[in-house]
């Protein structure tokens, strides 16, 4: 498999590691004896390897580095996160002394100026750090720009302001790697949707969110684009999808099972109630097969969350009441060792797959 | 279909930032082109202050206060809030409501929130019927027998309450057409 991205050279990296392990431990227990020639072949090349991957992609050889990259990755979000509240802050302060054409142009230069940053940053440095720090403040002052607008210049709110933020998010992750990013491109792509949804079942847009039907055509797209596109230059997209893909179905369809006056459909409460917890069953379950069969962590991961999460509910609304505290959590603790069972059977049962990375 | 190179994405981002400023502020020139269809000069009875002011902000907001004129002038509700007249369910289904949402008894269901245009009166009949109303209600109060002074010092302070410091403006009418609106109401 070619390495086209920071995720596949990652991996190459660490086999390399793995491999070196293995191989020290192979020859301490006297398994297998190298001649130098070939320790040295082996070591040089790898050593190249190494060395081309971590200029081109800024991986971390060791686990030290790993480490550390982690630390840089917090310190990123947190940067981000403290540079966007300054920035939203500083407007908060002084916005009222400023003349309306001034509000125009801060709010007008702010997201250009942090675009040129960001552009200037992932051109400078591949560590990609600071065009991320940079990208998320730039979608901050995107935002501000267009909210302030509306606030200075009464404009009456509109759900096309999610879509262009959706598109700026996605320019902004795609050219940056940022998966923070994406999933903001995300929330927003799915909050236009809903509105949209929710402006042709004949509510104002504002209040989509009474429905929470609204919000499945949005996790039905989200969750065939990294089937319909690929993304292996870019770093866990396609995880990110997934999980948010599914995030925005199973919560509605919990939200119902449980509050089934505020479904579209025109049945009772109860009636609603039922259909929506056994839609939740089946595809919480549904989830965790195709994510066994198709090798997706992420999608297994989420399913047994909300697969538990809708078990446990029902085991609250059937015998909360009347069941003594002790036997209801004996209860729940003997139904999470049993499905620890399930999944250890599943994983055995399963041919292993090892993921193999060749340059 | 080959992806973009992140200097073709950044210049996307580029002429979407410039041509969604450029389409808005556009808006906001041609909303603010023209004469407007009406000017009113609202205080600070009808435009009121935040509840708190933070120390750190330097904006402010001001809030549009309008009440309705309950149905029933012996409602006893003088908070502005009553049902009005004019809000009936003829009204509710020329404003798309349908049959099922106005189900009697149907309260766990309530229906959808719909896009509607309301027209406020500033200063006019119904501020003056509410005004009459309090007089009224003083008079009423003052004209009982083994007349209880608190009720007539509350009677009283409602009136001036109406005469000085309540809003002037009231929901008098509410429609889908806007432009149908104005006709009736010039």
């Amino acid at each position: 498999m070619a390495i086209n991205s920071k995720d596949g050279a990652q991996r190459r990296a660490d086999q390399i590691n793995l491999f070196k392990a293995e191989l020290d431990i192979l020859e301490q227990e006297n398994i297998v004896a190298l001649e130098p020639q070939q320790r040295s072949a082996i070591a040089s090349y790898h050593d190249t390897l190494l060395g081309e991957l971590a200029a081109e992609y800024d991986i971390d050889a060791s686990h030290r580095e790993k480490q550390l990259s982690l630390g840089m990755k917090i310190a990123s979000f947190l940067g981000a996160l403290g540079l966007a509240a300054s920035i939203f802050f500083l407007f908060y302060q002084f916005w009222g002394r400023f003349s309306t054409s001034l509000q125009v142009f801060t709010l007008v230069t702010a997201p250009l100026l942090g675009l040129a940053a960001t552009a200037f940053a992932s051109h400078r440095e591949n560590t990609g750090y600071f065009s991320k720090l940079l990208g998320l403040v730039t979608f901050a002052c995107f935002v501000l720009n267009l909210v302030m607008f509306g606030q200075i210049f009464n404009i009456t709110p509109s759900p096309n302001a999610f879509l262009v933020w959706a598109i700026f998010a996605f320019i902004l992750a795609y050219a940056a790697d940022a998966r923070l990013l994406l999933a903001a491109g995300i929330l927003s792509l799915a909050g236009f949707l809903s509105a949209k949804m929710g402006t042709w079942s004949g509510c104002y847009w504002i209040h989509f969110g009474e429905r929470p039907e609204n919000f499945f055509p949005a996790a039905l797209l989200l969750f065939w684009v990294p089937m319909l596109f690929t993304h292996h230059k870019f770093s866990g997209f396609q995880s990110i999808y997934r999980v948010f893909a599914l995030l925005l179905f199973f919560i509605p369809v919990l939200i119902l099972s449980n509050w089934g006056a505020i479904s579209y459909l025109y049945l009772s409460r109860d009636v609603v109630e039922i259909i929506y917890q056994i839609i939740g069953f089946t595809m919480s379950g549904t989830a965790i097969w195709f994510g066994i069969r198709q090798s997706w962590p992420d999608l297994v991961n989420t399913g047994n969350v909300f697969f538990t999460i809708f078990l446990y509910t029902k085991f609250y609304d059937w015998w909360w009441e009347w069941m003594p505290k002790y036997l209801f959590f004996l209860v729940i603790g003997l139904t999470a060792i049993l499905m620890l069972f399930i999944l250890k059977r599943l994983r055995s049962t399963n041919p292993r797959q090892v993921e193999e990375v060749t340059a | 279909m080959k992806f973009p190179s992140s200097h073709q994405l950044y210049m996307g981002g580029l002429t979407l930032l410039l041509v969604t400023n450029i389409f808005v502020l556009s808006g906001v020139a041609y909303n603010r082109s023209g004469e407007p269809e009406s000017i009113i000069n609202l205080t600070e009875r009808e435009l009121s202050l935040p509840y708190r002011l933070h120390k750190e902000n330097s904006g402010l907001s001001l809030s549009l206060e309008w009440r309705t004129l309950a149905r029933d002038k012996d409602s006893g509700s003088y908070s502005g809030w009553g049902s009005p007249a004019w809000f009936t369910e003829e009204k509710l289904r020329e404003l798309g409501f349908r049959d099922k949402d106005l189900k009697k008894g149907n309260s766990y269901r309530r229906p959808l929130p719909k896009k509607a245009f309301i027209v406020l009166e500033f200063n006019g009949e119904n501020y003056q019927e509410a005004l009459r109303r309090a007089q009224a209600d003083l008079a009423q109060e003052e004209a009982k027998e083994g007349a209880d002074e608190q009720e007539i010092k509350w009677a009283r302070q409602r009136l001036e309450k109406e005469r000085f410091l309540e809003s002037r403006l009231f929901a008098v009418d509410a429609g889908l057409d806007p432009d149908r609106l104005r006709k009736r109401y010039p």
